[in-house]
C-alpha cells in the first residue's frame, strides 16, 4: 500500500427517492491503492451510494474530493474521464455485438478523423487485456454466446481498460465460481499494485479478509463505522451490520410440519435438471444458490410460467399435468408466486392499489359480467389494512409508493387468493427494514396458517433466519438439503460452499 | 473489395432469405410467363433498388430499436417540391436536375431532422411522431398541388432513373454507390457502431458514454435524406410525382427490412440483409402481376410470403436462443 494518501474523500454524501432516504450524511475516506469493501444488508445504501460516485444517480447533498481535486460528475462519461468506473451487479450488455465492440462502445479507437472506427486495433488491444488477465475469450465473440461468468469478466474487462483511479466492483463475484473468483482477486491485486483503489462491495462476509484492506459497514443509509481488516472481528462486523440480534428480526416459531403440500420428482427445464423437492403444511423451505443456478427458472416452472421438459409436480396428493401447466391452472390449484421483479413482473405500476390488489381475484368480482366495485373496494380495504400499506387511499397509484410498500401491494393481491402454496422469489429486495420485518412476520403468519412457504433469496441471513429446510442449487441441479438445527441453526460455511463448489460435497450433506 | 467483405458477412448472418429469393424465382419461372424475361428482370431490379434506397433510413431506424413510419410520406413531399421546381423551367437542364435533387434531399433532411429531434432531443414516442409526420408530409403534397400529378419532364430529368452509362442502368449504378457507402458507414464508422449499441442496449448505450440523443437524430436525419432521394428517383424512373406516389412505402419498406432478418428487437440485422428483402418483396409482388392475379389477391398474398419467411426467421432465433441457453447451462 502507497502511504495512507487519500485517493477519494466522501464528505455528507445524501440522497432520498420518494418514500426512502437510501444514503443519509455519510462520510468515509478511500485510501490510495487500498481495496475498499462496502458491506451492509440488502437496501442499506451502497449501491445507491456507489452509484453517485459514478456518475449516474445526482448527488443530491454533499461534497467528494478526488485526488485532491473538488469532483461532482454530472454523467458517467465525466466519472470515468476523472477515472471512477463501475462495474455493476446486473450486467448490462449489447448481447449482440462482440466482445470488443461492448468493451470500448462510446470510445471506439478511430483512424483518421472521419470517425472511422479501427476495428483492427480494436480487436487486437481488447485481447491483449483479456489477455492479461487470463480469460479464455477471444474479442470477435458475440457475447451472447459467453456463459453468464464470461459476460461479466467481459464487463471487468471493460472497465479495466479505462484509466481507473477508483474502480467499484458492485457485488462482483455474486455470480462467479471458485476458479474465476480466484482468477478476479489476482487482477483486482495487480490493479491495487499498480495504485487503483478500489471499491469493493460484497455480501460475503469470507470475502473480506482475503481481498479487503479496509472495509466500511452501512446500515439503512447510514454510515456505520470503518475498521481496518487485519484487525477485524466478524462478530463485531455482523453486530454493526445487522445491528440487532439476527432472532429479532425473524423471530420465527419452529413448528412441526404437517402434510406435504407439493413434491417434484426429476423435474427438468431449460436451466434446470432433475429437481426433487417438497414443501409441507406449516413449513418455509428456502432455495439458496447464487445469480443464475436456475433458482428463479424452478419457482418458474412450479408456477407454470417456464416450461417443464420431463419430470413430475405433485399437489396435494395429484399429479399435475406438467406439459401443460400454466399459471392459470397454478393459480386454480392453490400457488401463488410473488416474482423477483415487482415492478416488471408484479405490478401494473399506473394503476390503482386497488386494481393491482384485485387482480388475482377478479373473477370473484364479476357479476353477469359487471364488475362490483363495492367489493372490490372491501377486498382491497382490508388487504391494505392488514398489510399495512402507508397510503392515503386504494385509489394511489403504484408507482408513487415506495419499493417496500410496493411489495407489500405484491403480497396482498396474493393475500386474497388464499393459496396453500407461496412461491417467493427475493420478498425483500430493494426495500427497508420496517417492510423487511413486517414481510418476515407475515411469512411466519402463513406458515402458522398452515401453508407451504418456499423463499428464494440471495440474501442469506434471511434464509438462514426464515427456513425450515434449505436445498442448495448450483447450476441448476440440486446439490444438497439442510435441516434447521435448534440448537446451531444452519451451517452457513456449508450452504456457501454447496452453492459455489456444489457436487464435490453433496454426499456428506444429503 | 473491404466492401464485399463487409457485404460477405452480413449474408453469411442471414442466408434463409437468399434461398426464399431462388424459391420464388424458380416458382415464378415456370408459372409466370415473361418473369425469366431480361426485360422484366432488369425491371424487377430498378423496383427494388427505389425499394431499397428508401429502406436504407428505416433499416437504420429498426437497427436502432425503433421505427419511421414517415418515409412513404417524405418521399413524396420531396419528390413533388423538386419535380415542381423542375417544372417551373422550361427545358431543365443537368445543373437543374441536380438543385432538384438537392432540393429533395433539403425537404426529406428538414422532416427526419425534427423526426431525430423530437426522438432523439425530447424523448417523444418514435411511433407517435413519425405517424404524424406521415401524416403530415402526405397532407403537404396534396395541398401544394391541390391533389393533381405533376408529370412529363425532359430526357435529362429522366435519366437518372431511366438512363443508361455502358449499357447499365444509372438507376442501378447509384443504388450500389449508395448502399455500398451505407453498409460500409454502419460497420466501419462510430456512428454507424453506435446505432447497433443504441439498438441492442439502450441503457448499455448510455452508460457507456454513447450519446445517444445525436446518435438518434442522426438516424432520423438519414432516413429523411434518403427518403427524400427516393423521392426524386420516383420522379425520374415513373417520369411523374403525385400525392400517392410514396403511398405504401413505408409498409413495403418495413417488409422488406422484417424479411431480410432485422428485427425489431434492434441492433441484430443490417442494411445488407435489406438487400435481399428487397428484392425478395419486388420479386413477389412482380411475379403475381405476371400471373395475373388480381390486385386484391396480390395484396393478400404478398402479406402470406411475408408472414411464411417472418415465421421462418422466428423459428431459426427461437432454437438459436434455446441453444446458446442450453450452451450456457449444460455444459
Amino acid at each position: 500500500m502507497v502511504g495512507h494518501e487519500i485517493m477519494l474523500d466522501i464528505k455528507n454524501l445524501y440522497k432520498s427517492f420518494p418514500g426512502v432516504i437510501a444514503v443519509n450524511d455519510v462520510s468515509f475516506q478511500i485510501r490510495k491503492g487500498e481495496v475498499h469493501v462496502l458491506i451492509g444488508e440488502n437496501g442499506a445504501g451502497k449501491s445507491t451510494l456507489v452509484k453517485m460516485l459514478a456518475g449516474i444517480y445526482s448527488i443530491e447533498r454533499g461534497s467528494l474530493i478526488l485526488d485532491g481535486e473538488p469532483y461532482a460528475p454530472q454523467s458517467v462519461i465525466e466519472a470515468r474521464a476523472k477515472g471512477i468506473s463501475i462495474i455493476h451487479q446486473e450486467l448490462n450488455m449489447m448481447t449482440n455485438r462482440t466482445v470488443a465492440q461492448n468493451v470500448f462502445v462510446g470510445r471506439e479507437p478511430l483512424k483518421g478523423n472521419l470517425g472511422l472506427v479501427d476495428v483492427k486495433t480494436m480487436n487486437i488491444e481488447c485481447q491483449r487485456i483479456l489477455d492479461s488477465l487470463q480469460l479464455d475469450i477471444r474479442s470477435t465473440t458475440l457475447v451472447k454466446d459467453l456463459s453468464i461468468a464470461q459476460q461479466q469478466m467481459v464487463e471487468l474487462t471493460k472497465a479495466i481498460s479505462m484509466n481507473n483511479k477508483v474502480l467499484i466492483m458492485d457485488e462482483p463475484t455474486s455470480s462467479l465460481t471458485s476458479k474465476e473468483i480466484s482468477n478476479l482477486f489476482q487482477v483486482v491485486k495487480r490493479l491495487k499494485s499498480q495504485g487503483v483503489s478500489i471499491i469493493y462491495i460484497s455480501h460475503r462476509m469470507e470475502e473480506i479478509p482475503v481481498i479487503g484492506d479496509r472495509v466500511t459497514v452501512m446500515r439503512d443509509g447510514c454510515f456505520i463505522g470503518t475498521r481496518d481488516v487485519s484487525s477485524l472481528e466478524m462478530q463485531e462486523l455482523i453486530t454493526m451490520m445487522v445491528g440487532r440480534k439476527i432472532e429479532d428480526v425473524y423471530n420465527r416459531e419452529y413448528l412441526v410440519p404437517g402434510e406435504e403440500v407439493i413434491r417434484t420428482e426429476g423435474l427438468t427445464g431449460l436451466r434446470f435438471r432433475n429437481v426433487s423437492i417438497s414443501a409441507r403444511k406449516n413449513e418455509v423451505v428456502g432455495i439458496a444458490g447464487l445469480v443464475g443456478a436456475g433458482r428463479t427458472e424452478i419457482a418458474k416452472a412450479l408456477f407454470g410460467y417456464d416450461p417443464i421438459e420431463k419430470g413430475r409436480i405433485i399437489l396435494k396428493g395429484k399429479d399435475i399435468p406438467v406439459k401443460k401447466h400454466n399459471p392459470i391452472a397454478a393459480i386454480r390449484s392453490g400457488i401463488a408466486f410473488l416474482p423477483e421483479n415487482r415492478k416488471e413482473e408484479g405490478l401494473f405500476l399506473s394503476m390503482p392499489i386497488r386494481k393491482n390488489i384485485s387482480q388475482v381475484v377478479l373473477k370473484r368480482l364479476f357479476r353477469n359480467g359487471i364488475i362490483r366495485e363495492s367489493l372490490e373496494k372491501k377486498i382491497a380495504k382490508d388487504a391494505i389494512s392488514k398489510m399495512r400499506i402507508m397510503t392515503t387511499s386504494d385509489e394511489k397509484l403504484v408507482n408513487e409508493l415506495s419499493g417496500g410498500n410496493q411489495q407489500k401491494v405484491v403480497v396482498a393481491k396474493w393475500l386474497t387468493t388464499n393459496s396453500d402454496l407461496v412461491i417467493f422469489d427475493e420478498p425483500t429486495r430493494g426495500i427497508d427494514v420496517g417492510a423487511k420485518s413486517e414481510i418476515y412476520g407475515l411469512i411466519n403468519e402463513m406458515a402458522r396458517n398452515g401453508k407451504a412457504v418456499i423463499i428464494i433469496s440471495s440474501d442469506m441471513p434471511e434464509l438462514i433466519g426464515l427456513a425450515d429446510r434449505i436445498y442448495t442449487i448450483k447450476d441448476g441441479e440440486v446439490t444438497g438439503l439442510l435441516e434447521h438445527n435448534p440448537e446451531t441453526g444452519f451451517d452457513q460455511e456449508k450452504i456457501m460452499s454447496l452453492i459455489i463448489e456444489g457436487g464435490n460435497v453433496e454426499h456428506q450433506a444429503v | 473489395m473491404l466492401n464485399i467483405r463487409l457485404f460477405r458477412n452480413e449474408i453469411k448472418r442471414v442466408p434463409g432469405i437468399a434461398y426464399g429469393i431462388i424459391i420464388v424465382m424458380v416458382i415464378f419461372a415456370f408459372t409466370a410467363r415473361n418473369f425469366m424475361n431480361p426485360v422484366n428482370l432488369e425491371n424487377i431490379l430498378r423496383n427494388a433498388a427505389i425499394l431499397l434506397v428508401i429502406s436504407i433510413g428505416g433499416t437504420m431506424a429498426i437497427l436502432a430499436g425503433k421505427i419511421d413510419l414517415s418515409i412513404g410520406g417524405i418521399a413524396t413531399l420531396s419528390g413533388m417540391i423538386g419535380g415542381i421546381y423542375l417544372k417551373s423551367i422550361p427545358e431543365p437542364n443537368a445543373f437543374n436536375v441536380l438543385i432538384s435533387i438537392l432540393i429533395s434531399i433539403a425537404v426529406g433532411s428538414a422532416v427526419g431532422a425534427f423526426n431525430g429531434f423530437m426522438i432523439g432531443y425530447r424523448g417523444y414516442d418514435n411511433w407517435l411522431i413519425t405517424f404524424s409526420t406521415m401524416s403530415i408530409a402526405f397532407g403537404l403534397a396534396q395541398t401544394i398541388t391541390g391533389g393533381n400529378i405533376v408529370s412529363g419532364f425532359n430526357r435529362t430529368v429522366r435519366f437518372i432513373g431511366s438512363g443508361q452509362i455502358f449499357g447499365i442502368r444509372v438507376l442501378l449504378i447509384l443504388t450500389f454507390i449508395v448502399v455500398g457507402v451505407m453498409i460500409f458507414v454502419m460497420h466501419r464508422t462510430r456512428f454507424g457502431l453506435h446505432v447497433y449499441a443504441v439498438g441492442d442496449s439502450e441503457t448499455c448505450a448510455k452508460v457507456s458514454g454513447v450519446n445517444v440523443k445525436k446518435t438518434l437524430f442522426m438516424v432520423y436525419l438519414l432516413s429523411g435524406l434518403f427518403a427524400g432521394l427516393c423521392g426524386f428517383l420516383l420522379l425520374s424512373k415513373t417520369n411523374s410525382v403525385g400525392p400517392t406516389t410514396g403511398d405504401g412505402y413505408e409498409f413495403n419498406a418495413i417488409a422488406a427490412i422484417i424479411v431480410g432478418g432485422t428485427t425489431f428487437d434492434g441492433g441484430k440485422g443490417g442494411l445488407g440483409s435489406t438487400v435481399f428483402g428487397a428484392l425478395f418483396i419486388t420479386i413477389v409482388k412482380n411475379g403475381l402481376q405476371l400471373i395475373g392475379l388480381s390486385v386484391f389477391w396480390q395484396q393478400a398474398c404478398v402479406g402470406f410470403f411475408i408472414l411464411g419467411i417472418i415465421l421462418v426467421n422466428a423459428l431459426n432465433e427461437k432454437r438459436a436462443v434455446k441453444n446458446a441457453k442450453r450452451r450456457i447451462y449444460h455444459d
